[in-house]
């Protein structure tokens, strides 16, 4: 079971996600030149100018105005990206499969991003259910993805502390991870793969078009 | 639960539905809002993660006690979420909703595409909705009037050839009576700049003509406007959703600089204008760009005291405060130029808070003025905080280098009882430059 | 008329305003006749009355106010004019009989021989056609046309609005006379009317309802309706009408039986055939914000990103000149080949006759030129009015303005070019 999931089932999810995200790409941009009016405006500075200005913590008005919600999320997406890949566990099974390894977190380092992860997790799911204008948009799907985003996570923290009986919770944490891993391209989670894209279009038209800036 | 919204009657909107039918509303929502078409609708749609922060981007939003309804991603779900949920089976019911949200809730100022951390344009999306509308013949009665005008006559306000011209050489008249020898030269070929106005000047507040006539005369220009239709850059019909109207009235005011061989168009104070003159209306003709520069009144006034072709004599003394109009403020980076204009003219300018990009939207703009009486309290009730920005400043005057902001803002400080008068930066510049 | 020139006169000054300007408070735009026997100015005399001033003579005529000054391609000078709050239509000095509440919108038929303008009487518009006024008037006059023979189609209004009557609107408001003859279908909105080669045929574009657009011949319109149409024209010999239409998100060019090119255009506007009718050239924008000249259906390979205006046919109806802009730069291009060198401004360009030649009138640093086949020589004025060839294609007429001086040079062109 343990070398089925961490084996060929770890192949599909990556390939999944990698071709599944290739594709939307793809689809994308061959979509965006039908519509014409997209890339004519486009200029690299520009884009580049404005996803900077998004990724960097403050930097835009609004992200100053919630600080609460700009260190959680930070923090958050941070955590949901070096947890997962820089965990020794990880890099053990990707130096067994294929001999490759990537730079690893100290154990109580990674304990702690992923309890952030949890954490904000719970903050979320608590804003979405609270702050009248989130809830006002979310549907069951935001619930769902929230918790499928949670639970490996937890399972894996639980796995790693051995609190139950770990060799089930293992393998639920391995079909969990693999779950949301192919889950990135088909679902908003894909908004990973867009942002770039969205961001770039937005600081074109603000940045090359109107001469003006958009954070 | 959340409070009904005030019931309104518009002819616009009310008759109009009572002619559809479910299978052509599904045929023309299909038709329109087509994610496969379009990458952006497709994109935007995928990515909105539903997190709500560009709720207080909106000035509805925050002027309606957080009423979600009222949040660009609140607009977005009631009814492009709507539509997808529905599987484009709407009814007439809902097409009643969707104008009223897309024509008069919100002013496609674009503010919130500086919240969104995706930068989700739901000024398109509502735009959308309106082309849906207007397919539908489903548009608010004063607006649509509008568009019929400028469908007629290539102008806003019904006004007749012979009116325009003779506006022009009464206020020319009426200029010459402050500075000798000012002119409002008409159809001279090969002016260095055409300069266009929109309808509401000739019409009702014509003495902006006159002070045109006069900075250009004492700053020594060689300029001209055109005796024949054309003459006028707004357009509403950008904002119906009828995009075949506003591409008619954008051609014919971009061939009439051709014909004139300028080698560029000043325009007066507006900023709907200058988005269809600069972008809505060139992206549709096919045009990159506009075929010459367009150069909007806040540069024009920028330019004339930066290179001291016009002398302040005396600055004004009031506190003076200032709107930013979203389309030549977030819509061109005007803000600083806007700025230098104020300090210059005036001794006591009291800046806003936010201010330039951030500024709140008057909203009067996105073609929500124009949908009329019948809508006019809805827009005020959704700019209080317009109304306590401004209160804060302490000014006593605003100027608003824009028709529409000057039109909604007059009606927020009747509506708030605030004791502040609106003013065009050209009235100021008159009243204070060495004649 | 351009026959009547006399190409042996080397050079002739027609005016020198430096002497008689100081007989007057204000000189405005002055112009000069395409023959390049008169220079014109419009003056304010000391007394605050406005005239002509033609080759330094006043016309006898003294007005309140006076504009639009233009001379007819026959060397006659029409303006309209103010006198004690009236408006009438001066021609060379002589004013119309009648007088108006106001002018405006004057044109001239191509040979000059018909002169019209719209005119104001008792709240409503009609039309003066050579010194006559039309029987009927109406609501409103919008666009018109004259042509060669001195008939006259205009769009009007012929159904009253009341403020907001957006019903009433949709029903149909707007209409088409030809020679103060009504037709009998009213549209949402009509534009453009143009009147055929036989001088009977009327076309408009027409609004047959909220979202249908045709072109309508003699108040028939088409039975295909498009999104969208451009103006149309008429086929020089054939007088069938063409138009740029606009359907599922491509501009075409369309007739009576729908599209007549294969080829789908981001746009598509003003239509010209040759003299002779046997080519069409549209002003054309192949793909997005790129522009040229497509003939019959074939886009030129280059393309600019600015804009293209009007293509000009050669008498031999062969070559093709347009004026375009690229790059903030304006330029000619003929037959596809753009001129080498780039202008501030580039007017519409003259073919010679045997095609051999194009020449156009250039600006270039606040002063102007003529451009011969994209070069232009040392000869520069600080103004020019449009440049003629010779029978002979060897020179050319050049009226122009030095200072306060106005010239008509008739000049080689090797000269021109040196
Ligand atoms: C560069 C990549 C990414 C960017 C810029 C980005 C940006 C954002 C932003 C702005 C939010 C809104 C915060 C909020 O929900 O209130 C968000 C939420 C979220 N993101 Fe990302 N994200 C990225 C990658 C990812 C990835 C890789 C995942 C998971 C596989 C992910 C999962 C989530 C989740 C679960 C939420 C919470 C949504 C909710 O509120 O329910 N993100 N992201
Ligand atoms: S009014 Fe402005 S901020 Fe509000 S939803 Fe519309 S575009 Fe966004
Ligand atoms: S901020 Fe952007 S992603 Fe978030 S709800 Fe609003 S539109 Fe959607």
């Amino acid at each position: 079971m343990y070398a089925l999931l961490t084996g060929p089932l770890l192949w599909l999810s990556l390939l999944v996600f990698f071709i599944g995200s290739l594709f939307r790409i793809i689809q994308m941009f061959r979509l965006a030149k039908k519509e014409k009016v997209i890339y004519p405006y486009m200029t690299v500075r520009h884009s580049l100018r404005s996803i900077i200005h998004w990724i960097v913590p403050f930097a835009g008005r609004n992200m100053r105005l919630r600080p609460f919600m700009t260190i959680a999320t930070f923090a958050f997406h941070l955590s949901l990206f070096a947890a997962p890949l820089f965990l020794v566990a990880h890099n053990v099974i990707l130096d067994a499969r294929w001999g490759v390894s990537l730079w690893v977190l100290p154990e109580t380092v990674a304990d702690v991003l992923t309890l952030i992860v949890i954490a904000v997790c719970v903050f979320f799911f608590v804003r979405r259910m609270f702050a009248p204008e989130v809830l006002y948009v979310t549907s069951w799907g935001d619930v769902i993805l929230l918790v499928l985003i949670a639970l490996p996570f937890v399972t894996g923290f639980i796995a790693h502390h051995q609190f139950f009986a770990s060799r089930a919770v293992l393998i639920a944490h391995i079909i969990l991870g693999e779950i949301m891993l192919m889950l990135v391209p088909f679902t908003r989670l894909s908004h990973m793969l867009y942002f770039f894209f969205t961001r770039a279009y937005m600081g074109c038209e603000f940045g090359n078009v109107r001469n003006s800036r958009d954070w | 639960m959340l409070a009904n919204r005030r019931e309104v009657a518009d002819p616009g909107i009310d008759n109009a539905l009572k002619k559809l039918t479910p299978e052509k509303i599904e045929a023309v929502v299909r038709k329109v809002f087509n994610p496969k078409v379009s990458a952006r609708l497709k994109v935007y749609l995928d990515t909105c993660v539903h997190c709500g922060l560009c709720s207080n981007a909106c000035h509805t939003y925050n002027s309606r006690d957080k009423d979600p309804r009222y949040s660009p991603v609140g607009k977005v779900k009631q009814t492009i979420w709507e539509i997808i949920k529905k599987d484009y089976k709407v009814d007439a019911g809902f097409i009643k909703l969707a104008a009223r949200i897309a024509f008069v809730e919100c002013n496609a100022c674009r503010r919130c595409s500086m919240y969104c951390p995706f930068g989700i344009d739901i000024a398109f999306f509502m735009m959308t909705i309106r082309r849906i509308c207007h397919l539908l013949g489903v548009v608010p009665q004063y607006l649509q009037d509008t568009v019929n005008s400028h469908s007629t006559t290539m102008n806003q306000m019904w006004v007749q050839q012979d009116d325009w011209i003779d506006a022009l050489q009464w206020q020319e008249d009426d200029a010459n009576m402050e500075v000798a020898g000012a002119r409002i030269p008409l159809e001279v070929e090969g002016a260095d700049f055409m300069y266009s106005v929109i309808a509401p000047e000739p019409k009702i507040l014509a003495q902006l003509l006159a002070n045109m006539s006069i900075i250009a005369t004492k700053a020594g220009l060689n300029w001209t406007m055109p005796a024949t239709d054309g003459w006028d850059n707004s357009n509403m019909a950008m904002y119906s959703g009828d995009f075949e109207t506003m591409a008619r009235v954008e051609k014919l005011h971009w061939e009439t600089a051709l014909r004139l061989k300028v080698k560029k168009v000043v325009m007066g104070e507006c900023g709907h204008a200058f988005r269809g003159a600069v972008y809505d209306g060139p992206k549709w003709l096919s045009w990159r760009k506009t075929p010459i520069p367009m150069v909007h009144a806040i540069e024009f006034y920028y330019d004339l005291l930066k290179s001291g072709k016009i002398k302040v004599a005396k600055k004004f003394a009031e506190p003076v405060t200032v709107q930013d109009p979203c389309n030549v403020v977030r819509g061109r980076g005007l803000g600083k130029k806007l700025r230098y204009i104020m300090n210059a003219l005036c001794a006591d300018f009291r800046d806003v808070e936010p201010r330039m990009e951030h500024n709140y939207c008057c909203a009067a703009g996105g073609g929500v003025i124009n949908c009329g009486a019948p809508w006019k309290r809805d827009r005020v009730e959704g700019n209080k905080v317009k109304a306590e920005q401004i209160k804060q400043t302490g000014a006593d005057v605003i100027v608003t280098p824009c028709h529409n902001c000057h039109s909604g803002i007059e009606d927020i400080i009747g509506f708030y009882k605030l004791k502040v008068h609106v003013k065009f930066i050209s009235e100021i510049m008159v009243e204070v430059m060495e004649k | 008329m351009v026959d009547a020139i006399n190409w042996d006169e080397k050079e002739r000054m027609l005016l020198d305003l430096g002497e008689v300007k100081g007989c007057f408070k204000r000189c405005l735009e002055p112009l000069m006749n395409v023959m390049g026997d008169q220079a014109a100015v419009p003056v304010q005399t000391l007394a605050d009355k406005w005239t002509m001033l033609v080759n330094g003579k006043p016309w006898d005529l003294l007005c309140d106010r006076i504009w639009h000054p233009r001379f007819s391609p026959d060397g006659r000078l029409t303006a309209l004019v103010q006198l004690d709050d009236q408006w009438a239509l001066a021609v060379d000095g002589v004013l119309s009989e009648e007088r108006f509440d106001f002018i405006w919108n004057p044109k001239t038929s191509p040979d000059g021989a018909h002169i019209a303008a719209l005119v104001k009487k008792d709240n409503r518009h009609t039309v003066l056609v050579d010194g006559k006024t039309w029987q009927h008037n109406y609501i409103s006059i919008r666009d018109y046309a004259l042509d060669h023979q001195g008939n006259v189609a205009a769009t009007v209004q012929v159904e009253p609005l009341a403020e907001a009557d957006i019903d009433k609107f949709f029903q149909g408001t707007w209409s088409v006379v030809y020679n103060d003859v009504l037709w009998q279908n009213k549209y949402i909105n009509a534009y453009t009317p143009v009147i055929g080669p036989d001088g009977r045929t009327v076309s408009a574009e027409v609004r047959t309802d909220r979202l249908d657009y045709t072109i309508a011949i003699d108040d028939r319109a088409w039975s295909t309706k498009y999104e969208c149409v451009w103006e149309q024209a008429h086929h020089p010999k054939t007088n069938a009408v063409v138009a740029p239409a606009l359907h599922s998100g491509g501009w075409s060019m369309a007739s009576n039986d729908g599209f007549i090119w294969d080829k789908k255009y981001a746009q598509l506007w003003h239509p010209k055939f040759s003299p002779d009718g046997t080519r069409l050239a549209v002003i054309a924008s192949p793909t997005f914000g790129r522009w040229t000249i497509a003939v019959d259906d074939q886009p030129w390979k280059a393309t600019f990103g600015d804009v293209v205006l009007d293509p000009v046919f050669g008498a031999d109806s062969r070559h093709v000149a347009v004026v375009v802009k690229d790059n903030e730069r304006w330029s000619v291009a003929v037959d596809g080949t753009v001129w080498g060198d780039t202008f501030d401004m580039c007017w519409d360009p003259v073919i010679s006759p045997d095609g051999a030649t194009t020449l156009a009138k250039v600006e270039k640093g606040g002063r102007y030129a003529i451009a011969i086949n994209g070069r232009t020589g040392g000869q520069s004025f600080d103004g020019l009015w449009s440049p003629l060839f010779s029978p002979d294609k060897k020179s050319v007429l050049v009226k122009c303005r030095e200072g306060d001086r106005f010239y008509t040079r008739v000049v080689g062109i090797g000269e021109l070019l040196s």
